[in-house]
């Protein structure tokens, strides 16, 4: 006799017709883009800030949650069910941050009748506090950093437990991410003020308060494993991402492969991810983070259980589409690859432009975008969430656009990631487009010699290093930037009808002479 | 005609003038002679004979722009000769403002009006796009005025409390 049940399983795996993506900004966009290139309708939420929002006006549908802060909006599980209920859609997407790592909305979507694209409640509650699943890490075999392994219950014995462990210390939000909610402290006099603003962080971002305390490594990489797991039990890893480039313990540029990482090493990480992952039960794209010290061990920090920002490099040197893979895994499909045909070819790098100020010590620079010019050419990825016009809300994470590239190496990433960087222009507020501009052009990135520390040194070092900066090529500059603001002042104090004439006259000068060039140069 | 620009703490005079069609300016023992073209708004293309310049201006506030050219980023204020103000050095004598650097929210008001505060001492907690920021004083001495609860709405540069 054989078995019915696998064969009648895949006869009931439909594919959905309609996804709700419980998000907004740039991730939004991402799903709808990748709903759309499976035949699913996208249907999108929006608040009250987010009316006319790029994620609104890409979908098929969408339906208002409520007024902007995301408290009230879109950290509101029964909002988010009624409006998947409402639009008819069989799954929700629920992209990263927000709901994404929300056992109790898990559970709700289930309960609803409704399919959760992303892990089963069990697995995300094992991984999603960190403590237990720092437990799970442990008992799977694989290294994990020193720190405590249950929430701590109050100031004081984050007092004692960092007295016992030793300064420096980490203070980690059990339900974390992104940085929020995360405080490294250097002496016992730093930790109250730090334990304060961090719980509050974790309480409004997370809306779950409790920290945890970790050893803080000095100088480490932190290198992540990407994968993804099917219901029939199959996992497999797509490589690593160097995301050592951090500020404030946020991510902001991540590339794939890790220029530290090396065949044998990248096997050695993804099967302990793997065998972790099996150990949790876990489906869905999901990744293990490790911190890697300078001599090449590895120990797990957390696993995100769910699609991370930075997943494009991975797409771009797998080329796997992991938002595809999510929807059909969560659809009860088969993963449609094994482990022998992931090849890692070229490589990637993604630059996370955020509405910030680099030089104001990144403040959040909210407000209207005037001119948006995002870059193309070869090897050119860019996910945004924002359009000219719209206007950067107060309420939400800054991102503004994720920029990608990907070339035959490392090297030849950089290289097109300084061109494209400088053909991304953006106007009306301050990104960080100039500081990566920077980053490119400093010789450790380029070869690769860095940890997460990296950030800061290069940020206090580049204070001082601009303030002789002084070649003849920047004095040039210089002086084209400050005659082009004066003719600027001149054309907007005295807008002059006949303008327009002499305007479309050297729009012909200019064609004509740049024509000229070319004829010279080819 | 004399023109008189602040640009990256530098401060530069341009003698700007037009011949032929062109664009002359001296800035010092540095001249340029540049046709000037703009294809869209806010663009500029200076050429000279040997390389073009396309520049990206954005008027940032009136007299302040922001130029993006070559891969660089340069601020720049257009000091109107007529209407100069005497810059004052910037100190902590007497009383100081303490100003919200961004738009955001009133999370936390740590002190009070009346209350003594060091130097570097926060007074309360803005928080803006999910990150907390502790506004300090600048100067020891007394909160003596504190212009917001906790919870308000602030918009950027909106005076949050006095120190004095």
């Amino acid at each position: 006799m054989f078995s019915l049940l696998p064969f009648s399983f895949r006869l009931h795996t439909v594919m959905f017709k309609k996804v709700l993506i419980a998000n907004r900004g740039e991730i939004a966009v991402r799903i709808a883009r990748a709903c759309r290139e499976i035949g699913i309708s996208p249907v999108t939420v929006f608040s009250d800030a987010d009316r006319a929002s790029l994620h609104v006006r890409v979908a098929d549908q969408a339906v208002h949650i409520g007024p902007a802060p995301s408290s009230e909006s879109y950290l509101v599980i029964d909002k988010i069910i009624d409006a998947a209920k409402w639009s008819g859609a069989e799954a929700i997407h629920p992209g990263y941050g927000f709901l994404s790592e929300n056992p109790d909305f898990a559970e709700a979507v289930e309960r609803a009748g409704l399919i959760l694209i992303g892990p089963p409640v069990s697995a995300m509650k094992l991984m999603g506090s960190k403590t237990s699943a720092r437990r799970t890490a442990q008992a799977a075999g694989a290294p994990v950093v020193p720190g405590t392994l249950q929430p701590l219950s109050s100031v004081e014995e984050a007092e004692q437990v960092a007295q016992e462990i030793g300064y420096p210390i980490m203070l980690k939000a059990s339900a974390g991410g992104g940085g929020k909610g995360l405080r490294l402290v250097r002496s016992p006099d730093e930790i109250r003020s730090a334990f304060s603003l961090a719980q509050s962080e974790a309480a409004s971002s997370f809306s779950d308060a409790s920290l945890y305390i970790e050893k803080y490594i000095e100088s480490p990489r932190h290198i992540e494993i990407q994968l993804i797991a099917d219901v029939f039990g199959n996992v497999v890893y797509l490589g690593e991402r160097e995301c050592s480039l951090q500020r404030r313990h946020q991510k902001v540029l991540e590339e794939c492969p890790s220029p530290v990482v090396d065949a044998g090493l990248r096997k050695r990480m993804g099967e302990a991810a793997v065998g972790i992952a099996k150990a949790a039960g876990y489906v869905n794209a999901g990744t293990i983070e490790f911190l890697v010290d300078n001599e090449r061990n590895f120990y797990f920090l957390e696993m995100n259980t769910r699609l991370q920002v930075e997943h494009p490099v991975t797409e771009l040197v797998t080329g796997r589409d992991l938002v595809h893979e999510q929807i059909r895994v969560a659809a009860g499909e088969r993963l449609s690859f094994t482990q022998d045909e992931i090849v890692m070819r070229g490589a990637a790098i993604e630059c996370r432009v955020y509405a910030e100020d680099p030089d104001n010590n990144f403040l959040p620079s909210p407000g209207r975008i005037t001119k948006l010019v995002m870059p193309a050419g070869p090897g050119v990825r860019y996910d945004g969430g924002s359009y000219q016009g719209w206007e950067v809300p107060i309420y939400y994470d800054p991102l503004v656009a994720k920029l990608c590239v990907w070339a035959e190496n490392r090297s030849a990433a950089i290289d097109r990631l300084a061109r494209v960087l400088n053909e991304m222009i953006v106007e009306g507020i301050s990104t960080t487009l100039p500081f990566f501009r920077d980053v490119v052009r400093n010789e450790d990135f380029r070869q690769g010699e860095f940890d997460t520390g990296f950030i800061d040194r290069f940020l206090s070092s580049k204070s001082k290093e601009t303030k002789h900066r002084d070649g003849e090529l920047e004095t040039m500059l210089r002086d084209i930037a400050a005659i082009a603001s004066v003719l600027s002042s001149q054309a907007s104090s005295s807008r002059q009808v006949t303008a327009t004439r002499a305007e479309t006259e050297s729009r012909w000068k200019l064609h004509g002479r740049l024509s000229q060039r070319r004829s010279q140069t080819r | 005609m004399k023109h008189e620009v602040e640009i990256d703490g530098n401060h530069l005079d341009i003698e700007l003038g037009q011949r032929d069609g062109r664009v002359h300016a001296g800035i010092g023992a540095r001249e340029y002679t540049l046709e000037v073209v703009s294809p869209e708004v806010g663009v500029f293309c200076l050429i000279s004979d040997d390389r073009i310049f396309e520049c990206n201006v954005w008027e940032r506030e009136p007299n302040s722009f922001r130029v993006f050219v070559g891969g660089r980023t340069f601020d720049s204020t257009i000091i109107d000769r007529k209407h100069r103000r005497i810059a004052t050095e910037h100190n902590t004598e007497g009383r100081q403002n303490l100003i919200a650097p961004m738009h955001g929210k009133v999370v936390r008001v740590l002190l009070h009006a009346g209350d003594e505060v060091a130097l570097g001492q926060g007074v309360l907690v803005v928080e803006a796009m999910k990150m907390q920021n502790e506004i300090k004083s600048p100067k020891a001495g007394k909160v003596i005025e504190l212009r917001v609860d906790e919870g308000a709405t602030i918009t950027a540069h909106q005076v949050l409390a006095v120190v004095e």
